[in-house]
């Protein structure tokens, strides 16, 4: 197994709009150390998201390589493609998108039963500070709250990697900081590999390594020596 | 429980009102399914336990005159169960005052001991005939109803003039009556002027003169046997005169109930499968909007590693639940609508069993049915869940159609409205979806309204046109011979007569290639004032030349048309009387109501009437139009007229006539009810789900100040924009489903032309529009209600 969780090699995604072609990632090559928590940042259309959906396996290539854990996930067909999703890879939204109609615990256990570990449900909503909430549905969780079974929801397959599209995006400061140090909390005790997407710089400053795009380009790739808390993040 | 049968279980819930409109569709669908169904399996199942319970003759041959020992000879035909034999004559029946004075009566004999063994009778009320000695008489259920008879009554066959008293002991209904016409030719039951009364034979001997002699004999087969059977007897009774034998399945009665019951089979298929192919296009059209609404949940379960075939199950499995919600409810209104509807109808037609056939069958086959059509329903929204793209399913922001452009008349007429106007004009090229799907139900509606409503509209034109012109007299006389010609200047005179014409009858076998119909030709006088004829297209057509005038339904019914050459038989051939003759069809004539064949009568008597005996100058019947108020004492003088046998009036016939529609207007009354019920679940359904998806989209501008006024102008506007594109799609479909239905509607006794009223389409629009803002209530009610702060932190509903 590489030392590399992540490896893009030229990695290229155009889209056919009508009659355009929208190049939106234009040729991205990095790797990703596991255990890193890594913050792809860069303004909207930079071509971020793009690439958290192929590293994800939600979308495909149109060329280049992205190796997750030795595996190819680019050349991977749809059926293995949802195994690979199921297996390795834990999602959270700028929306949350959980299940209206399911509480907080059902939204857990519904994730849970596709990776077969079900049971882990309750305890991940306490660790997440939800331990109270447990059977309230999401119209009755702030937006913080619903982050965080969001959170809950993508750790209890127990991933190889954590994959978070804009966090934070649709929450407040103060609640950004929480779920921001819940994913730290997260990557430190678990060893865990993470990709957060943001188009907000001051979120870099709390990640191991920091991949800048600027339409489709990677820009800059950044170490930061020592990441910030979550707590002395300012913006 | 699996948390993804937990989350279906729960959506259901949360979509209930939705579900529960899907289940009222279903509901009715299947209920209008296993009602007709079953009551058409269970009417059939009656019919067939009284034809082999109650011994219907397998065939029935008449002759002149045999001997009864011909009976014994008969039965020692191999293969013979059983043979009778007896005495059939019509003749003329006098009745106590108060009562029709003179009527046509059937004397059937039935053996001197014990019961008839064929063609058994079922006493309905008093005693069977005592011994054979007794001048008594049993009466068939539907004479006796419409002349007011019961037992201890007295009643007059009249024969050569000499009026004898028989005791009514018995009102009886008979499986070879069950539905009671005259004859083949004659497939229109008339009890006010035509009774079938059983004597004993001993009685009935005396009555006619007939010791020791037959004229008919019934016989029962073995299995395999009848053809064969049936034609050594035949060979062996045409020394006696006998006329062709008539097969259990030509026997007037059962022929017209087979054919009864084939029609409500058709509609006991087609309604239904309109009705459930409904409900199943709104469960597509309710599972696609909620497909479209879980975009992001499909997404986010896509990403999490949830398998296509797995998504796609879920929504298969939603379309199941939703079409078996209603089954249930359907089953057990249906089959409580069977036992009335089979009940109604054997009561009319006066049948003394029921015999209900298992609902199971009929059940499951609706369960079946509702389950593969829901799937089906549910199959395209299941599949473009289990295709989306997770990526693409969870990007938010407008669809390619939020960027349309209405037309630019509709921008120029948006230019002077209100903002909330532009919005819903706008909407309604942007969400083409809602629009689509609000065209589809209320098309859909206004199908089932204006194809329903039209039975009823066609019915009533068909009927006023038929005693407008085919039948525009009010007495119909037959004579027992044909007479004098100049009777009918006699009868020009009577008081209160209008005007009066003499015409021929003359009873055949027409044959075109395999196809063959037992039918009465009726000679129509030249330039005729009582019967006036049109074409298909409603054009004139006088009866006229040597050639024959079939009705639309003799014409279907033969497979024949201008031009065609038919074999024209008389239908009494015998060894005495021998008449065939080639006639072409000259036009085909419009007739609604009863299988007709028309010829000119001068024609008629040149090319039949020499040799059968009604040669030029002679009528053997006559048709009288009265003054108003004078039918009926016209109808009692036509009566008295030497050698009348049978006087029918037309007000007596339209009685029985709006009778006999009464069923049908109750099954179309039924029909309407259930299609206005499914079209306010349609329209209840598409309006609602209308609202409701937008209810995020309505709170936001509900927190944003717009009033919950002008919110009701805006969605009204947008349902009544789409409601009327869906009124200009369901009309002509509708239009559409009426002709097919008219075509469908077609048997030989009933021509039902296509015909629409304009009330229908004013009552279907204006029902449509009032439904489409009435529905909209329920929904406006919620949104004025909803909590405003937890619409908008939800994200996605």
């Amino acid at each position: 197994m590489s030392d590399q969780a992540v490896s893009a090699r030229d990695l290229q995604k155009h889209y056919q709009m009508g009659e355009v072609t929208v190049r939106a990632l234009r040729g991205a090559t990095f790797d990703v150390p596991e255990g890193a928590l890594v913050v792809l940042l860069g303004p909207s259309g930079s071509g971020k998201t793009t690439l958290l959906n192929l590293i994800g396996g939600l979308d495909t290539p149109t060329s280049g390589e992205v190796i997750v854990d030795g595996q190819n996930v680019g050349r991977l067909q749809e059926p293995e493609l949802t195994e690979y999703r199921r297996d390795k890879v834990g999602f959270i939204f700028q929306f949350f998108n959980l299940v209206p109609t399911l509480t907080a615990l059902e939204n857990v256990e519904l994730v849970g039963e596709l990776a077969g570990n079900k049971e882990e449900a309750a305890d991940l909503l306490e660790r997440v500070g939800l331990g109270e909430r447990l059977n309230y549905y999401p119209a009755e969780l702030s937006g913080g709250e619903q982050q965080r079974v969001a959170i809950a929801r993508a750790l209890i397959k127990r991933p190889y990697l954590l994959l978070g599209d804009e966090p934070t995006g649709n929450l407040d400061y103060e609640t950004g900081l929480l779920v921001l140090q819940l994913i730290r909390d997260v990557c430190d005790e678990t060893d865990l590999t993470v990709l957060m997407v943001t188009h907000n710089a001051a979120i870099g400053q709390m990640a191991d390594i920091v991949i800048s795009l600027r339409s489709g380009h990677v820009e800059d790739i950044k170490r930061n020596e020592e990441p910030l808390a979550p707590s002395e993040l300012t913006w | 429980m699996s948390r993804l049968w937990l989350k279906l279980f729960r959506d259901i819930s949360a979509y209930r009102v939705q579900a529960i409109g899907i289940a009222v569709v279903v509901a009715l669908g299947i209920s209008m399914y296993h009602s007709f169904y079953l009551s058409y399996r269970s009417m059939g199942a009656s019919y067939q336990w009284g034809y082999d319970e109650l011994r219907l003759a397998d065939f029935t041959i008449e002759m002149d005159v045999a001997p009864e020992a011909t009976v014994t000879r008969l039965a020692a035909i191999p293969g013979v169960l059983e043979v009778a034999g007896r005495i059939k004559r019509d003749i003329r029946v006098e009745q106590t005052p108060g009562r029709r004075r003179v009527v046509t009566g059937r004397i059937l004999s039935v053996p001197d001991e014990g019961r008839a063994q064929v063609n058994q009778l079922v006493l309905l009320e008093g005693r069977y005939l005592g011994p054979a000695d007794r001048r008594e008489v049993l009466l068939e259920r539907g004479f006796a109803e419409a002349h007011g008879y019961s037992p201890g009554d007295t009643i007059y066959p009249v024969v050569q003039g000499v009026r004898r008293a028989y005791r009514v002991v018995g009102i009886v209904s008979s499986v070879e009556y069950l539905y009671v016409v005259r004859s083949k030719q004659n497939l229109f039951p008339t009890p006010d002027s035509f009774g079938v009364m059983w004597m004993r034979r001993r009685q009935a001997e005396a009555l006619f003169q007939m010791h020791g002699l037959i004229n008919e004999i019934m016989a029962m087969t073995s299995p395999g046997e009848r053809d064969r059977v049936m034609a050594a007897m035949y060979a062996d009774l045409r020394r006696f005169g006998a006329r062709p034998p008539v097969p259990q399945e030509e026997q007037p009665s059962r022929q017209v109930l087979d054919e009864d019951l084939k029609g409500l089979g058709q509609f006991a298929v087609i309604f239904p499968a309109l009705f459930i192919g409904t409900a199943a296009l709104t469960i597509y059209s309710i599972l696609a909007r909620t497909v479209e609404r879980e975009r992001q949940q499909v997404g986010f379960l896509r990403a999490s590693g949830l398998p296509a075939w797995r998504l796609g199950l879920q929504y298969l499995v939603f379309a199941g639940l939703m079409g078996i919600i209603g089954v249930i409810p359907g089953v057990i209104m249906g089959q409580w609508f069977a036992l009335g509807i089979t009940k109604i109808y054997l009561d009319t037609l006066g049948i003394p069993y029921l015999r209900l056939a298992s609902g199971l069958v009929v059940g499951a086959i609706g369960v079946a049915v509702t389950a593969v059509s829901s799937l089906v329903a549910g199959w395209g929204p299941a599949v473009s869940a289990a295709r989306m793209r997770p990526a693409d399913a969870m990007r938010p922001g407008p669809s390619a159609s939020m960027q349309r452009k209405p037309p630019a008349i509709i921008t120029r007429l948006q230019r002077r409205a209100s903002f909330t106007t532009r919005v819903a004009l706008t909407n309604l090229f942007r969400q083409t979806h809602r629009t689509a799907y609000t065209l589809f139900g209320v098309a859909a509606g206004l199908v089932l309204m204006i194809t329903t409503m039209s039975m009823m509209d066609a019915t009533e034109h068909a009927i006023n046109y038929y005693f407008g012109s085919v039948r525009n007299y009010d007495v119909d006389v037959g004579f027992e011979r044909p007479v004098s010609e100049t009777i009918v200047t006699q009868v020009q005179q009577w008081p209160g007569v209008q005007w009066a014409e003499g015409n021929v009858g003359l009873p055949v076998k027409l044959t075109h290639g395999e196809a063959t119909d037992d039918v009465t030709i009726t000679g129509v006088p030249a330039g005729s004032r009582l019967q006036r004829f049109r074409d298909e297209a409603g054009n004139p057509v006088a009866i006229r030349g040597y050639g024959i005038y079939p009705a639309e339904g003799t014409a279907r019914e033969l497979g024949i048309e201008r031009g065609d050459l038919l074999k024209v038989e008389y239908a009494y051939n015998s060894r005495d009387v021998q008449l065939t003759r080639p006639v072409r069809v000259a036009r085909t004539v419009r007739q609604p109501i009863g299988a007709g064949l028309y010829m000119s009568a001068d024609a008629l008597r040149q090319r039949f009437g020499a040799k059968l005996g009604f040669p030029p100058g002679t009528i053997g019947g006559m048709v009288i139009k009265a003054r108003p108020g004078y039918q009926r004492a016209v109808a009692a003088r036509a009566s008295d007229l030497p050698g009348a046998t049978m006087v029918e009036t037309t007000f007596d016939i339209r009685e029985q006539i709006d009778q006999a529609m009464a069923m049908n207007y109750a099954f179309i009354a039924v029909l309407m009810v259930f299609a206005g019920a499914l079209t306010v679940a349609i329209v209840y359904n598409t309006i609602n789900s209308n609202i409701h998806e937008r209810r995020s989209e309505l709170a936001s501008l509900r927190a944003l100040g717009v009033r919950m006024d002008e919110i009701a102008r805006m969605i009204t506007v947008e349902n009544l924009a789409s409601t009327s594109l869906g009124v200009l799609a369901g009309v002509p479909l509708g239009v559409a489903g009426a002709r097919g239905i008219a075509e469908m509607w077609q048997s030989e006794m009933f021509t039902i032309s296509f015909y629409i009223s304009p009330r229908t389409f004013i009552v279907s629009i204006a029902f449509t529009l009032v439904l489409v803002v009435l529905c909209q209530i329920p929904a406006l009610r919620s949104i004025r209600e909803m909590n405003l702060a937890q619409m908008t932190r939800v994200h996605g509903e």
